[in-house]
């Protein structure tokens, strides 16, 4: 039974089963590769890739290194120090211990000064190499209040605090830190990693160095190189690029690492928790003026009469309800464990259809051009609020063009046609006056 | 190493629906998904000596649908994974409003290990070995998808 059964469903009942193999076209398309004007095309830009820019990225880097190259007679003084410092720094035991960080699509801008900072999510990792042992817990800094997830992987079985598959999975750590794992040390160890150059990360002066995670790799898929970035005031790895085919196929922030000594580190099982569902209704859209919002919020706020080139066109008001469920699984249950009601408002700025964007299934209808839409009240209902509530001052953004902040204790999201408008919004909330009008 | 042909056959016949569910999404119709299907296989029969053994053969023929799919989708532009899975949406949106809108909104990573879990019908360790990621980190993300769908339907999921 799962936490999120119905949602299963739904998904799985979209797969399409109206499948029609034909192996005989394969085989025509094998024997006759290239013959539509599409395939033609990609052919040649493949063509064009696979001689020209194998061939620049040659020249480029036989000039880099011939000019700039320290080691290129052996290794080299500042090599050899980087390495053993940064062999002392992340220790020799067979446990790793790290934190990650991944950064999410949304971000924080801080309204004064327009500076934005991204949302990451967090993974804790316990890897053993030796008893083959592996437990992630990952955050997200956009859900706060939930719970982390976790997952114990052992060779004999595995536990995790919400619901998954029936194992047991072998533990198998993320490939680009396994061959960290694996290659960094012996790399440093052996002198087959060399300094590729030096930047700044947040704020620190790294040394990037480079190094084979497979020596004599050859599998067209494989990341067989990786690039980590040595803090050069620690000597401790803040970043790892995991290059395939010369290009960065992923990278990994790394808030924090260590080795541990062999029988250590945190493999304690999970517990299972229940998982949470909400269920959120609002009640008719009714029309009122900009007075009558104050009335009925008292403190709303608007960007004025107009933004941009956009007139107020509507303001409407509705009650939000918003249930909250319990839900346990084996055996599967699931209790409504509170339930809050909220008079929420909306402002429109812009004359596209439909004027409200309380958002009905039945007819799927977004507004349809560019506009400014508020929606605010004095709770953060789940209706219109997003997980997380950012301090005063900044707004988290989804990098689109839907926000949310709180201001003057109001709870306010904004919709607008896109980033900069949005954040011309942000800037220009103020209450609205008691001399806004009535009609 | 290699692959032969009748492997390749074998998994076509046996596979061909997770293949053309899977890379519906990244293609846009279900449609233009079945030509990725052919063209995939067909290059892996043209380049079957260049199977190195080294993961499944499945997860191999799925890195160069994929190849295929995004390929798709350049028209002489240049067309990267993210910016493909950031457009990847149901490609049948109607037969569930509210969950298409909440699928388009998944962060990339979330969104192609729903569409491998619950399209392509992949195990999660086959998703870790496709991904190059671990069978945990499948796990943590798909728990995490589904939390965010969960929620943006809550959100939305609303009645006049």
């Amino acid at each position: 039974m799962s936490d999120h059964k119905p949602l299963i469903e739904r998904l799985d009942a979209l797969v399409d089963r109206d499948n029609q193999p034909d192996w005989e076209d394969v085989v025509r398309r094998a024997e006759a590769p290239g013959k539509t004007a599409r395939a033609a095309r990609r052919s040649r830009r493949s063509y064009l890739a696979r001689r020209l820019v194998p061939a620049l990225v040659l020249a480029a880097a036989a000039l880099a290194i011939g000019l700039i190259a320290p080691w290129g007679h052996g290794r080299s003084f500042t090599e050899s120090a980087v390495a053993e410092r940064a062999l002392v720094a992340i220790g020799s035991g067979p446990v790793l211990h790290v934190v990650l960080r991944r950064e999410t699509d949304s971000s924080y801008i801080d309204l004064a000064s327009g500076r934005e900072r991204p949302a990451a999510d967090m993974e804790e990792i316990w890897y053993d190499s030796e008893r083959h042992f592996e437990h992630l817990k990952s955050s997200s800094e956009l859900i706060p209040d939930s719970e982390s997830h976790e997952i114990l992987q052992t060779p004999t079985g595995t536990w995790a605090s919400y619901n998954i598959d029936p194992g047991p999975h072998a533990p198998d750590i993320d490939p680009a830190l396994r061959g960290f794992f694996d290659g960094y040390r012996s790399a440093l160890e052996n002198g087959t990693a060399h300094i590729t150059g030096s930047g700044t990360i947040d704020g620190h002066n790294v040394t990037w160095i480079e190094f084979a995670v497979k020596p004599g790799c050859i599998h067209p898929y494989q990341a067989c190189t990786e690039r980590v970035a040595i803090d050069e005031a620690s000597s401790l790895p803040l970043e790892i690029e995991w290059l395939r085919e010369g290009k960065v196929a992923s990278t990994i922030d790394i808030a924090s690492i260590e080795t541990l000594p062999a029988g250590s580190g945190d493999f304690s099982k999970p517990k299972r928790l229940p998982s949470r569902s909400y269920q959120s209704e609002h009640g008719p859209v009714t029309s009122i003026t900009p007075s009558e919002a104050v009335e009925v919020l008292p403190g709303a706020l608007w960007v004025g009469k107009s933004i941009s080139t956009f007139q107020l066109s509507s303001v409407s008001r509705a009650t939000l309800t918003t249930r909250t469920f319990l839900v346990t699984t084996q055996p599967f249950s699931m209790h409504e464990s509170s339930m809050s009601t909220e008079i929420g408002i909306e402002l429109h700025y812009g004359n596209d259809s439909p004027a409200v964007l309380w958002w009905d299934p039945a007819t799927d209808e977004f507004p349809s051009g560019s506009n400014v839409v508020l929606q605010e009240a004095a709770k953060p209902d789940m209706s219109f609020w997003h997980d997380k509530t950012p301090p005063v001052g900044i707004m988290l953004t989804d990098n689109g063009g839907d926000g949310w902040l709180v201001k003057n204790g109001i709870y306010v999201y904004i919709h607008a046609s896109n980033q900069k408008l949005l954040l011309k919004a942000a800037r220009a909330l103020e209450p609205i006056p008691s001399s806004a009008g009535t009609g | 190493m290699g692959t032969s042909a009748k492997e390749l056959e074998l998994l076509y016949r046996n596979r061909f629906g997770a293949f053309r569910n899977g890379l519906a999404p990244l293609c846009g119709s279900f449609e233009r998904a079945h030509d990725a299907v052919q063209e995939a296989f067909a290059r892996a029969l043209r380049e079957q000596d260049r199977f190195r053994g080294e993961g499944s053969l499945e997860g191999w023929v799925w890195r160069i649908a994929f190849r295929v799919a995004v390929d798709e989708h350049r028209d002489g532009h240049e067309v990267v994974w993210e910016e493909a899975l950031d457009r990847a949406a149901l490609p049948r949106p109607e037969r569930d409003r509210e969950l298409a809108a909440a699928l388009r909104r998944l962060a990339p990573r979330r969104k192609l290990i729903v569409f491998l879990r619950h399209f392509a019908d992949l195990s999660y360790a086959e998703i870790a070995e496709l991904c190059e990621i671990s069978e945990g980190t499948v796990a943590a993300t798909l728990a995490r998808a589904y939390e965010e769908l969960a929620k943006v339907l809550a959100r939305e999921g609303v009645e006049r």
